[in-house]
């Protein structure tokens, strides 16, 4: 029976705690097929601290509340732990995560935010990770068209001749539409159209 | 209470849903609600947030601010619009430096953001601003014996403190709209559970799966009707039904509706201009409740 040591932890809590460390590298390193050790970048955490979204992570001491809270999980199963994200971006593996698919299961749906005892924004911290990774051009296919539209009409989406000939029939106003103007100047000054532009670059 | 808002009916809605749209509309004036259309408005920011959060934050605050420049708080009927607005001014109204970002990027357009509105979902305005009474005293004809689930919907919960919901785990406002149809409605296992919507465009199979759970759960409760007020949670549980079935080997047959036209019915507009077609092949699954 386990029972509770000096520290308030026994030593076979302990040790499973270890194990789960060695695990978890040895899972995701046999998952990648890596023959190289993983690089670890120590400052990479100071960059998601400094970016927008990404203040909270400091906050994370991974009690896992997030991951018992988050419904992906179980429709992804156990590909996808939000408390695992957290504990590799402190640890700077910053490779791992900003070329992970995992990176964009999150539904954001704040559950683990509403749970979190620390108040970690873990969505938003989720979300400054994928700036970093949009940076580096690694974004969903269907991300980048979104993107791609929002950069060309405004919108997630341009309104066919059609669409605009029901709104007629059923009474609708004409849709006002985006000034495209201040759109320009938005996506340019804050790096959307940046990322957009580079993304389609790449394209073959 | 004036019930005069700024009103951005958003993209998904007037483009994929636009029965929302119209049913929208359609009960506002019923109750004497006022919606002025934004000019000129931009997508709210949400589906790039996580792209380029400097990108999302300003789109949404260019809203905010064709807001502020009515006088009027503003009134959405998408919860992703309803989220990031909400999230977006608190941020700004908070945060001074980020403000001060955000406004260097809209003040050679001639905007600015002040801070000085608040966003609300119809839904909430009804409750909150119209009040039960009113609207229990504005119903023409019941839903009689009929039983409905509600799906709030995330972004309209949560984060809680910034959506302004005492308790996202029992969140009464699209319940309360219901009862005053007089249709019922039930509980059922899980009933904030995500829709999945957000990650369509990421990863079919894992946003099927969360919606395919949500349909069990709500077939298991025997209803004759799901109720949202979201049209990415719309679109999930309505137009992606048949494929969430197939791929977690169910059978659905889950009408799902507006609360805007279940509410639009209640409060005697007739069914076709609500465009209840959108919901239902066959408007009779709800209609034959209506006394």
């Amino acid at each position: 029976m386990n029972r509770p040591g000096k520290r308030g932890l026994n030593a076979e809590t302990v040790s499973s705690v270890e194990t789960g460390v060695v695990e978890y590298m040895t899972e995701s390193a046999s998952s990648l097929r890596r023959k190289k050790p993983l690089k670890v970048d120590p400052d990479f955490k100071n960059k998601i601290l400094d970016s927008p979204g990404g203040e909270t992570l400091r906050y994370c001491f991974q009690c896992g509340t997030c991951t018992a809270t988050c419904p992906v999980i179980r429709a992804a199963g156990d590909t996808y732990m939000v408390r695992k994200l957290l504990k590799m971006a402190k640890l700077g593996l910053k490779e791992e995560l900003l070329n992970s698919e995992v990176l964009w299961y999150c539904a954001v749906c704040h559950s683990c935010e509403e749970r979190c005892p620390q108040g970690v924004k873990v969505a938003e911290v989720l979300g400054a990770l994928r700036n970093l990774a949009a940076e580096e051009g690694n974004l969903p296919k269907g991300l980048k068209a979104l993107a791609s539209n929002i950069v060309k009409f405004g919108l997630s989406m341009e309104m066919s001749e059609d669409q605009e000939m029901w709104r007629e029939v059923m009474g609708l106003p004409p849709l006002s539409k985006p000034n495209l103007k201040h759109v320009r100047r938005i996506v340019e000054e804050t790096g959307l159209a940046k990322i957009v532009a580079e993304g389609e670059a790449d394209e073959p | 209470m004036s019930l005069r808002y700024a009103f951005y009916p958003g993209c998904t809605t007037p483009y994929r849903l636009p029965g929302y749209e119209v049913s929208s509309r359609k009960i506002a004036e019923a109750l004497g609600i006022e919606l002025v259309d934004l000019k000129e408005p931009n997508c709210c920011g949400l589906p790039i947030e996580h792209v380029n959060t400097m990108t999302g934050m300003t789109l949404s605050a260019r809203d905010l601010c064709l807001a502020e420049e009515m006088g009027l708080d503003l009134a959405v009927i998408c919860n992703g619009c309803a989220g990031m607005l909400t999230r977006t001014n608190a941020k700004l109204k908070e945060d001074k430096s980020l403000r001060q970002k955000v406004n260097t990027v809209l003040k050679p357009d001639g905007l600015e953001f002040k801070g000085n509105i608040n966003v609300k979902h119809l839904a909430k305005i009804l409750i909150e601003d119209v009040g039960e009474e009113k609207l229990g005293n504005s119903i023409k004809k019941k839903f009689n014996g009929m039983k409905a689930a509600v799906h709030y919907g995330c972004h309209v919960l949560m984060p809680s403190k910034d959506l302004d919901v005492d308790d996202p785990d029992f969140p009464e406002f699209l319940d309360k709209i219901v009862q005053v149809t007089g249709a019922k409605s039930v509980g059922y296992a899980e009933k904030r559970l995500c829709c999945g919507g957000l990650l369509q465009s990421i990863n079919e199979e894992i946003s099927l799966r969360l919606t395919g759970e949500k349909l069990s759960n709500i077939k298991d409760a025997d209803v004759n009707a799901l109720v949202t007020m979201c049209p990415f949670c719309f679109i999930s549980y309505n137009r992606n039904q048949a494929t969430a079935a197939d791929l977690i080997e169910e059978n659905f047959d889950i009408p799902v509706v507006h609360f805007t036209q279940l509410l639009g019915l209640a409060l005697g507009i007739p069914a076709d201009e609500l465009e209840l077609t959108e919901s239902v092949s066959d408007p009779d699954v709800i209609l034959r409740f209506l006394q």
